[in-house]
């Protein structure tokens, strides 16, 4: 549960001078760009196929969005607590777009 | 001020998502500020050539010349003169090669033209996401120069606790960097859906390269690309099986029906020689902003019955048709295209200041803590001189090359590119030699002496008393004060 107490920034001097700090810098930086990526390329997928509609419409409708969800992923991998939680908050909605594709590609009729 | 944590990590994300692209976003910009105009700057470096010429006439030219020189290419194609261009190019596609042949041709005479050879405008437009990179890096850098630019303003709008206020404020103080973050931020908020919209087109535009997984994801389903069924073909029936239809004749009675203030800009021959031979018809710009409301007319060249068009419609499509139209600004009259101008140049501004403000923070931090962290300033810094001001300066040699370098030298398009490169590096060098301060100082003098010059190099080499070469003036006048200022406070204060 988020409290009212101030969060500390996690790239603050005293950040800084911990141990580790470089590499989970070097984390957030790799779920920002790859996995903001990724994340985008998912929904692009997901939204084209669920779109239903032809070639070219699904895919200029899909790339809209997707781009959207990259940049949002880009702010939240440095906006998040932690590393960790910087590549969790990427990858569950990676996931649920994962689990659209394989629906549907497998699935559905 | 419980979200004091969020804010602090969006300035953090903001100083990196701004600095890392910097550069190659500030080249951007000033190259894709430059392209608005580009077929201006085209006529500019062509002064010998031609103005306001018949689309009609031009046409009928560009159609007698392919017959002429490619009779039996199955592919052809006219760029033709408007309103802001007089330029006249053919080109023709003859297998097995896939590339295409092209000719500039006299709008007037028909002839292989005679204006000088040059790059003109095109050479901004390209450098804007090509970088002079081999392809297709240029334009994967310049797509992710575009995603780190839309972090960087988010993450910047992100900082501000009051933006409408901030909008408003610039402190005019003697403090080094308060005048640096408010212009950063004046320019910066005053044009910013300008700039989200430029970011975000921009890789839009690039989806086919950039974000191509949604197509992929609908071939593995099944769905390959539609091929646009043959029409034309009359199977056993009576009357013609190959294009006999006179291109001339279709495009004389569309230029005529469209008139000269919007005539046709393009004329596209597919498939000659066979029973699914196409003309094809493009209008000048100047209608809707969606590229796809451009006003086209097909044609069969077998029977020159006009083809319907399967309708191409859908919400994303709507969306990224304008998109790409709102990118280009090619549907924007002489007023609008001054505005997207001048907001081209406050993003050049943006990104400058912000590039600027890196250093100046880091150097308070410096001198307060005296530790590590001196190469890093040192690149940066000179960096910034090398692109700031090097780049304008390499880019005002262009224009200089325009006039000095003989028009009849052979590959002389190419030498006014080699002098950018040239004088590009030689500015780098000099960045990277000089001293921090001398190094602004000396490139805004060289700057001021290279923009203020050319007015008068064009006076003196060809340029016409007419409105182009009179905005032309203006706007190197302009740069050259700016220079001029850049280098007196640089020179008037001493030493920091």
């Amino acid at each position: 549960m988020p409290t009212a107490s101030p969060t500390p920034s996690p790239y603050s001097r005293a950040a800084r001078a911990r141990p580790g700090y470089r590499r989970a810098v070097a984390s957030r930086a790799l779920a920002a760009t790859a996995g903001g990526y990724a994340l985008a390329a998912l929904c692009a997928a997901a939204v084209a196929l669920l779109s239903g509609a032809p070639r070219d419409e699904a895919i200029a409708l899909a790339v809209l969005p997707a781009l959207v969800a990259q940049i949002a992923a880009a702010v939240w991998a440095f906006w998040a607590a932690s590393a960790t939680r910087a590549w969790l908050g990427i990858a569950a909605p990676a996931a649920v777009f994962g689990v659209i594709i394989v629906w549907i590609q497998h699935f559905a009729a | 001020m419980k979200d004091t944590g969020f804010r602090n990590a969006m300035t953090w994300l903001h100083t990196w998502a701004g600095l890392l692209p910097g550069w190659v976003l500030f080249a951007i910009f000033v190259t894709g500020t430059a392209s608005y105009f580009r077929p201006e700057i085209t006529a500019w470096m062509q002064p010998e050539a031609p103005r306001r010429v018949s689309a009609l006439v031009a046409g009928q030219h560009a159609l007698a010349h392919l017959a002429e020189v490619a009779p039996d290419a199955p592919r052809w194609a006219i760029s033709l003169p408007d309103a802001r261009t007089s330029e006249l190019k053919v080109f023709w596609q003859e297998p097995p090669a896939r590339r295409f042949k092209s000719a500039e041709l006299d709008p007037q005479g028909g002839a292989e033209s005679t204006a000088r050879k040059t790059y003109g405008g095109e050479f901004f437009y390209r450098f804007h996401f090509q970088l002079m990179l081999p392809h297709p890096w240029g334009r994967w850098i310049a797509c992710f120069a575009a995603a780190f630019m839309l972090v960087a303003l988010v993450s910047g709008v992100a900082t501000h606790r009051r933006l409408l206020a901030d909008m408003f404020l610039f402190r005019r103080t003697r403090d080094g960097r308060r005048p640096w973050l408010d212009f950063h931020n004046v320019t910066a908020v005053l044009a910013l859906p300008f700039y989200v919209l430029i970011a975000y087109s921009a890789l839009v535009v690039f989806t086919h390269m950039y974000m191509p997984w949604a197509g992929k994801a609908l071939d593995a389903r099944g769905e390959k690309p539609a091929k646009p069924a043959v029409t034309g073909a009359v199977a056993g029936g009576e009357g013609p099986t190959v294009d006999t239809v006179s291109v001339d004749e279709i495009f004389t009675t569309t230029a005529k029906l469209w008139g000269e203030e919007r005539s046709v800009r393009r004329i596209d021959v597919t498939d000659r020689g066979t029973p699914g031979a196409t003309i094809t018809l493009t209008r000048a710009d100047g209608g809707a902003v969606s590229l796809h409301a451009r006003e086209v007319s097909k044609f069969s060249a077998v029977t020159g019955e006009p083809i319907e068009q399967a309708e191409k419609t859908g919400p994303g499509r709507a969306v990224g048709g304008w998109l790409y139209g709102f990118h280009l600004a090619r549907f924007a009259d002489p007023v609008l295209r001054t505005l997207f101008f001048v907001m081209g140049a406050m993003g050049t501004a943006m990104t400058g200041t912000g590039l600027a403000l890196w250093t100046l923070k880091r150097r308070e931090k410096l001198s307060s803590a005296g530790r590590g962290g001196r190469f890093g300033y040192w690149l940066v810094s000179r960096l910034n001189i090398a692109f700031v001001t090097g780049l304008p300066i390499a880019c005002a040699a262009y224009f200089w090359a325009n006039r000095l370098v003989p028009a009849g030298l052979a590959g002389r398009d190419q030498w006014e590119i080699n002098a950018v490169l040239i004088t590009w590096a030689v500015t780098a060098l000099h960045a990277f030699v000089r001293p921090e301060r001398a190094g602004w100082r000396e490139q805004f003098a060289v700057g001021a002496v290279a923009f203020g010059g050319l007015p008068l190099l064009d006076l003196a080499t060809g340029g016409r008393f007419d409105g182009l070469h009179a905005g032309f003036a203006a706007v190197f006048f302009a740069l050259a004060a700016f220079c001029g200022l850049g280098a007196r406070k640089l020179s008037k204060t001493s030493a920091a």
